[in-house]
């Protein structure tokens, strides 16, 4: 039931309720992996690229899956998408849209710059726990992560 | 459409000549006056050397083309004037034009009555040259000098044509008969050896006298700036001294008489010039302003257009903002409220007494409630500003399939559906699709309470049109509410017993007012309901 725990989630979210919301979510369902929170777009790319306050980190060590909110304030989630998918390190990496937004063009966006996912999150929190424990199960246990390293 | 008399420059006053009319005066009456004047003083001064008398068959073919000019000009003033009632309904025109064609006619048997032709018909004479020259003086004086009298308003009474033609021709016919079979009930006009006489004189002092009162009759109904009416005053200044030539002459072949021929041919002339502006140039330079006025208008609207839709577009895409707004940024703030009501129950539970469960509870319902009414103004809000696709759309077939989902997600409901088949319209297919969801939703849902149901589809004539109406037999409603239903928000039902945001038929409305449809309703309480709509957009289907 539990993930492989070098497997990590790395979740990108700028509203600090839902990051709270979250991670209770997944702990109540047993999924104890490590996660990594990012508070805006700016400090996921920092983290994945090993730039600004996470220089110095070990880039090899990437997320099994990101959990990424689309409004957040400075880099944006779409702006997040299109630079993970233009970087051979991180171009394979899975990505779930988590948003509250039902906007059409932001669904067309997501898919059209290359997410792997789109779930939108629901307002009862009964339901929003559901969905991430799915989320959890899916990503970190059925899915087959892509091989890590990139190009190595 | 009322007919602007002559250019439009100029000042109006009506009736009276003004001063800028006074020069025209002078231009169109004065310069041929003088000019006349002077020709016959010139004559008259050096009539040695100016004045001869012709031999009969060198007059003979002069007179002959003379007046077969004029009499050619005199029936193309017909021929305008004709044309010209029937496209401006002048009667004024066609006044002149009949006249006109009499005129000519008669010209034309005077000419070929004249001394020296052969006998036309009967034997041919002076007199009876001459009868016939003065009656179409007559009738063209009197022509002019009724003109004034004639009503300017257009008249289409149908008769007005085929009549005054019939009674010109009538009038030729009888003065032909008149002339030629029953010469001695006329007064003789010629005594050979003597001259005209008096009552020729006369009769040609008559003809001046009624022209006199043309030109002033027609200078007093001279509208600013009309310079075709002008023309007609030119017209009868030639006239007068074409008449006056005719009492000047000796001979019937001398230089005078040649000269009132002349001044005859001047006359008609100007006459068909005027009649020429009347009936064609100023309608057609009417019609050409009509036109460059639409074209201009056209291009304004064309701008107006532009700029509406910019300012539309602009509002539209505010709209979206907010929208986008609403959707996203109203809902996260929700789901906190939801989320630590929730946590607050799961891990502070035993703390919590029962009624304090239950005031969580009822936070998290209310916070329900309001995801489910974001939702649904975002709807309404998205089918106002949606673009409409038109294709045919299967009522039947969208009513079955909402049936079967609402019964597979629901099985235990004991639910019969009745579904009219092959009921197909012209519309949005996913607007239709909202519609259909919204009223078999409301029948489903408001059926709840009864153990079995009857939810039925079909189409019916009302009030002579196609009304397509969905039916049920649940908890209807009161029809005093009736107006109410269609409301936003308002709701018929406490939320308690059935659930609901008061926004499905709103939305509902929306959607067929933009099909150009109604929506109605009638109900009885606990009889069940019946909404009824129409669909009014009948383009072309796509095929």
């Amino acid at each position: 039931m539990n993930g492989i725990n070098n497997k990590s989630i790395l979740l990108v979210e700028d509203n600090p309720d839902d990051v709270e919301l979250t991670l209770r979510a997944l702990k109540k369902n047993n999924i104890a992996n490590e996660v990594i929170v990012a508070h805006d777009g700016q400090e996921a790319l920092d983290y994945l690229f090993g730039t600004g306050r996470h220089a110095g980190r070990d880039t090899g060590d990437l997320p099994a899956v990101i959990l990424l909110d689309l409004k957040m304030p400075k880099v944006d989630g779409i702006e997040v998408l299109r630079r993970l998918r233009a970087d051979e390190r991180t171009k394979l990496l899975p990505v779930v849209i988590l948003t509250s937004s039902k906007e059409e063009k932001d669904r067309v966006n997501g898919y059209r710059f290359g997410c792997n996912s789109y779930v939108r999150k629901p307002v009862d929190f009964v339901q929003f726990s559901e969905a991430i424990k799915q989320l959890g199960l899916y990503w970190l246990v059925l899915n087959e992560p892509p091989p890590k390293g990139g190009s190595k | 459409m009322k007919r602007i008399e002559g250019e439009t420059s100029g000042m109006v006053t009506e009736g009276q000549p003004t001063q800028r009319n006074s020069q025209k005066f002078l231009i169109y009456i004065g310069l041929p006056a003088i000019a006349s004047a002077l020709v016959l003083a010139i004559v008259g001064l050096f009539s040695g050397a100016l004045y001869r008398t012709l031999e009969v068959n060198a007059y003979l073919v002069w007179h002959n083309l003379v007046e077969f000019t004029s009499a050619t000009v005199s029936v193309s003033i017909f021929f305008i004037g004709w044309y010209s009632h029937r496209e401006t309904k002048n009667q004024r025109d066609l006044f002149l034009g009949v006249a006109f064609l009499v005129v000519g006619a008669v010209d034309v048997m005077h000419l070929l009555s004249f001394p020296g032709m052969p006998a036309f018909v009967s034997e041919n004479s002076t007199n009876k040259a001459i009868d016939y020259w003065i009656t179409a003086r007559l009738v063209q004086a009197a022509a002019l000098a009724g003109y004034g009298f004639i009503p300017t308003m257009p008249s289409s009474r149908r008769f007005v044509r085929p009549v005054s033609l019939s009674a010109a021709l009538a009038f030729i016919a009888v003065l032909f008969y008149v002339v030629t079979y029953l010469p001695h009930l006329i007064p003789p006009m010629f005594v050979a050896g003597k001259g005209l006489t008096s009552t020729k004189i006369a009769l040609e002092y008559l003809v001046i006298f009624i022209t006199a009162f043309a030109i002033v009759k027609i200078t007093y109904g001279i509208r600013a700036g009309g310079s075709y009416q002008m023309m007609l005053l030119t017209g009868l200044t030639f006239f007068i001294f074409s008449e006056l030539s005719f009492t000047l002459y000796a001979s019937a072949y001398d230089t005078y008489n040649l000269l009132g021929h002349i001044f005859k041919i001047g006359s008609v002339t100007s006459i068909f010039l005027a009649i020429f502006v009347s009936g064609i140039s100023q309608p057609f330079y009417e019609r050409k302003k009509a036109e460059d006025e639409i074209r201009r208008l056209n291009v304004e609207l064309e701008q107006r257009v532009v700029e509406r839709t910019a300012q539309l577009e602009a509002a539209n895409k505010e709209l979206e903002a907010f929208s986008y707004s609403v959707s996203h940024d109203l809902r996260a703030p929700l789901r906190s409220i939801d989320g630590f009501s929730q946590v607050l129950l799961e891990d502070y539970g035993g703390k919590v007494d029962e009624q304090g469960r239950g005031y969580l509870q009822r936070v998290r319902n209310a916070t329900q409630q309001m995801a489910q009414l974001i939702d649904d103004l975002l709807k309404l809000s998205r089918v106002t500003r949606s673009e409409m696709k038109f294709e045919a759309v299967d009522l039947s077939a969208l009513t079955r399939r909402i049936s079967e989902r609402l019964q597979s997600g629901q099985p235990e409901r004991l639910v019969e559906f009745t579904v009219a088949p092959g009921i197909v319209v012209n519309g949005d297919v996913a607007l239709l699709q909202i519609v259909l969801e919204n009223l078999i939703g409301n029948a489903w849902k408001f059926t709840a309470k009864h153990p079995s149901a009857r939810i039925e589809f079909g189409v019916a004539q009302q009030d002579g049109r196609q009304a397509y109406f969905v039916r049920d037999d649940g908890a209807g409603f009161d029809m005093t509410y009736a107006d109410k239903l269609f409301v936003p928000f308002q709701r018929l039902h406490a939320t308690a017993e059935f659930p609901g945001t008061g926004i499905g038929l709103a939305t509902v409305q929306r959607i067929i007012h933009r099909h150009g449809g109604r929506l109605w309703a009638e109900g009885e309480v606990e009889k069940g309901a019946t909404f009824y709509f129409t669909i009014e957009t009948q383009k072309e289907l796509t095929i």
